[in-house]
């Protein structure tokens, strides 16, 4: 399998912010790559430095073949969505996308099988602005396959959109991934999202990477338990006690679990604790939340 | 990269600066403003002909670069657009030239040439006299234009904002002409050859009527304009390569 993108010991310093520190990441072809991070955890300064838009102040980064910064033959065939999706508003939408194909080189064929990917054909003659945030994304997409991609880099492709685009969306991005074999680097911080697309997944804090691996290993392995009991401060102390990683949230007291052992484990243990008077009024198990990957890492 | 990769990036940001309704109703304007001054007047010279007409279009131009140059270059990296030209297969390098083309040569050349062409419709035949001359002089208000565009374009790359490129631009605009004028006026004061000639330097439009009607103008004071475009340039090219990074 050849490798599409790698970064190696990239660092990028704002001022006296390091934005992204030592992070080194390869993406393989027919990849999807969930980048995963709070905001300012440095993800979209990683694309970017990825992509050759911003300078790095070290390290190399080698996109097809090439140092993107340095060279644009690395950006052939490589799409970008931005987490504002945004073109250019003069021109229609046929018009700017068969602009955009002749920038690529790519064919007017290239053009009809975007729109119909991305069923834009009823929006064709408005302008940019004039579309919805679902259909500004979807146009952004179209865009971003006209370059033929064998690599899409999707920043934060959901932030602006209603939870029902954001299905359509996601599924478009996993056809695109396992029809056209397209390597995808998708970043969010919304876990539901990222582990519905990505096979892998690289947790971005502060700067660094702190999780790396599959998602079931990195985000499923990790789950919490809610839990309402008659005293909630006494079960926190029991359970500290016993070893768990708890904390109270307004009524709840949250458990952090790591596999089905543990839940086991727990379950044994808080009927114990209701035999001995404790009233357990209700409990469930999630999954884990962003806060809960990254005090894992 | 082809020459078809440079000429659609052109045309999709050409079509952002020049879309209506903006530069069709200036050129409407400078066109009639243009003609009608010329043709109140007893005009029997090209080169006069075209500088009465062009004096008060090189304001018009100043201004619509202003605001379609520079603001809508700093709206360009606000929005984000500038991200998606920069994601295309082309370097920093004629991208930059690209932008420089779209949002302040090919403005400039319109505006200008607006109310050149009705003037030659209208006096053909004064301007027939001397075409070459009536060229000559509409590049050196090309060159004028240039550098205001050029130098507004810097305002928008280094501030990123469009009121404050804006709001720059215009006032250097007043500064550069207010500084043309001190130094004309302290070079007569003080009986300062150079630095009156530097202070009618600056106005280059004026240096190609007198080289044409009256003579004495010197080479540097000619190229002195032209030198100013060429440093712009150059150094726009560098630091949106080097130095420009995206939000």
């Amino acid at each position: 399998m050849g490798t599409v993108l790698e970064v190696s010991n990239v660092r990028k310093v704002y001022g006296t912010t390091v934005a992204v520190d030592n992070v080194t990441l390869k993406v393989h072809d027919g990849e999807l790559v969930g980048l995963l991070g709070p905001n300012g955890a440095g993800k979209s300064t990683l694309i970017k430095i990825s992509l050759g838009l911003l300078r790095r102040d070290k390290g190399t980064v080698i996109l097809n073949g090439y140092d993107p910064y340095e060279d644009s033959r690395a950006r052939r065939g490589v799409g970008v969505i931005f987490e504002r999706p945004m073109l250019p508003d003069s021109l229609t939408i046929i018009d700017l996308l068969d602009r955009a194909s002749r920038i690529y080189g790519t064919s007017r064929e290239e053009v009809r099988r975007a729109v119909k990917y991305t069923g834009l054909e009823p929006h064709l003659y408005k302008t940019f602005t004039e579309l919805s945030a679902g259909l500004k994304q979807r146009a952004a997409i179209a865009h971003a396959l006209l370059s033929r991609p064998r690599l899409i880099v999707a920043d934060e492709p959901t932030s602006n959109l209603d939870p029902i685009e954001r299905g359509r969306l996601l599924e478009l991005i996993d056809t695109l991934n396992s029809d056209e074999k397209i390597s995808f680097i998708v970043s969010s911080h919304v876990i539901p999202e990222i582990s519905r697309v990505a096979k892998r997944v690289v947790v971005m804090n502060r700067g660094r990477i702190i999780l790396e691996g599959d998602v079931s290993e990195v985000v499923m392995k990790t789950s919490v338990a809610r839990i309402r009991a008659s005293d909630v401060k006494a079960l926190e102390k029991i359970l500290s006690l016993s070893g768990y990683d708890v904390r109270v949230e307004g009524i709840n007291l949250i458990v952090k679990l790591k596999g089905v052992e543990q839940q086991a484990e727990l379950l044994r243990l808080l009927a114990d604790i209701s035999a001995s008077g404790t009233r357990i009024l209700s409990m469930d198990f999630a999954g884990a939340g962003l806060e809960e990957v990254l005090r894992s890492g | 990269m082809s020459l078809r990769t440079y000429y659609n990036i052109l045309y999709v940001d050409v079509s952002d600066v020049l879309r209506p309704p903006g530069l069709d109703v200036l050129i409407l304007l400078v066109a009639a403003l243009g003609s009608a001054l010329v043709t109140i007047q007893p005009v029997t010279s090209p080169v006069v002909a075209t500088r009465i007409a062009l004096d008060p279009t090189l304001f018009a131009a100043a201004l619509f670069l202003a605001v379609r140059g520079s603001a809508g270059m700093a709206y360009l990296i606000q929005s984000g657009i500038v991200n998606v030209y920069l994601t295309y297969p082309i370097g920093k390098v004629p991208l930059a030239v690209l932008l420089i083309i779209s949002r302040v040569f090919v403005p400039s050349l319109i505006v200008l040439a607006a109310p050149l062409v009705i003037l030659t419709l209208l006096l053909s035949s004064v301007m027939l006299k001397g075409p070459e001359k009536a060229l000559g002089l509409y590049l050196g208000f090309f060159f004028q234009a240039s550098l205001y565009g050029l130098l507004f374009l810097l305002f928008a790359l280094r501030s990123r904002s469009q009121s404050t490129s804006g709001l720059l631009s215009v006032s250097a605009y007043f500064a550069y002409v207010a500084l043309a004028l001190i130094l004309q006026a302290i070079g007569r004061s003080i009986d300062n050859e150079l630095v009156r000639k530097v202070g009618d330097a600056m106005y280059l439009p004026e240096m190609v009527y007198s080289s044409y009607m009256r003579g004495g103008v010197e080479t540097w004071q000619i190229l002195f304009v032209p030198t100013i475009v060429v440093f712009l340039f150059v150094l726009i090219v560098w630091y949106f390569s080097r130095r420009f990074e995206v939000v």
